[in-house]
């Protein structure tokens, strides 16, 4: 125990030599603890007042900024999706405008093809119906020509026969035949 | 007494039979008594359009009466006397005939009655055969 004591007073004679020894070092260099402990307030002061009325707008401005930044790269982003989307919608109406057209332009030599092929039944049909008009017509010609020819030749004969009969038909033979027909008349009754 | 336009037609159909003879022929003697009946009778007023249907009347009897003969060549008169009979016999009444000798009927008589025609003509016959050429 007393060893202990001792240990410790020695060690304690030993700080105080230190604590000299660190005092006139201070001393040495000029060093004043007060001086410290005010600086550090004044320091803490201005690294306080530079924190509340300085760095904390700037840092909010600059998080502002940043969030600016964020949002904009965001909707820069978002932009280039819905452009990417867009043109995807593009290059979608597109291929169906193409296949629409396609299909539109399909249909309408379709149609082209059947109409110049019904315009050609219809033409046929009616080159058909002219050319059996014509056979009709010449035919109805014909016959009115030839009935008119046997007309003509019906009239002639019969006013040959007239002339003839006038010419050469004898008194007696008249006579002759107004007694027949008046036999046939008796026979009527 | 005023009669109407019909009822002056049916009394000229009656005074037309009132004319003819025992026969059923039309007798000038019986159409002079109705004239002289009826201008004696009748109302003057409506005379003139009575004597115009009594004599219609007559006329139509008259060619009810008489045939017209046509025929080309010669017609003996006993032909035409053959002829009188079997009309009249036919029509069941009297007929006189009135005779014309026509060329263009070539031979053969034509006998009209009315509207009756009776045409055995060489002629007729010609147009016959034309008109069925030409149908």
């Amino acid at each position: 125990m007393l060893d202990l004591f001792n240990i410790i007073a020695a060690q304690t004679t030993e700080a105080g030599a230190d604590l000299n020894q660190f005092q006139q070092i201070t001393k040495e260099f000029g060093i004043n603890g007060k001086m410290i402990l005010a600086q550090i307030i004044n320091f803490s002061l201005v690294a306080f007042m530079l924190w509340k009325f300085a760095f904390k707008p700037v840092i909010a401005t600059l998080d502002e900024r940043q969030k600016k930044i964020a949002d904009g790269l965001q909707f820069s982003e978002e932009m280039k999706n819905k452009l990417a989307e867009a043109e995807q919608k593009r290059n979608q109406c597109l291929q169906q405008a193409q296949q629409e057209a396609q299909k539109i332009i399909n249909d309408a030599k379709e149609t082209a093809k059947q109409s110049t092929k019904k315009n050609l039944q219809d033409a046929v049909s009616e080159a058909e119906i002219i050319i059996k008009k014509a056979h009709q017509s010449i035919s109805e010609e014909r016959e009115k020509m030839i009935n008119e020819a046997k007309q003509s030749l019906t009239e002639v004969v019969i006013q040959t026969v007239r002339k003839v009969l006038n010419k050469n038909l004898s008194a007696e033979e008249k006579t002759a035949y107004n007694k027949s027909v008046t036999k046939e008349l008796a026979e009527l009754k | 007494m005023t009669y109407s336009n019909s009822k002056l037609k049916i009394l000229a159909k009656k005074l037309l039979q009132v004319s003819r003879d025992e026969k059923g022929n039309l007798s000038s003697q019986q159409v002079s008594k109705v004239l002289a009946l009826i201008k004696k009778q009748f109302p003057s007023r409506q005379l003139r359009l009575l004597l115009k249907h009594y004599l219609n009347a007559v006329k139509q009897a008259l060619l009810q009466e008489q045939a017209i003969i046509e025929y080309a060549g010669t017609i003996v008169p006993s032909e035409i006397d053959s002829i009188v009979k079997t009309i009249s016999q036919h029509y069941n009444r009297s007929i006189t005939t009135i005779e014309k000798n026509v060329p263009e009927l070539i031979a053969g008589i034509k006998i009209r009655i009315v509207d009756d025609v009776y045409n055995t003509s060489i002629e007729q016959k010609l147009q016959i055969i034309q008109r069925k050429n030409f149908s």
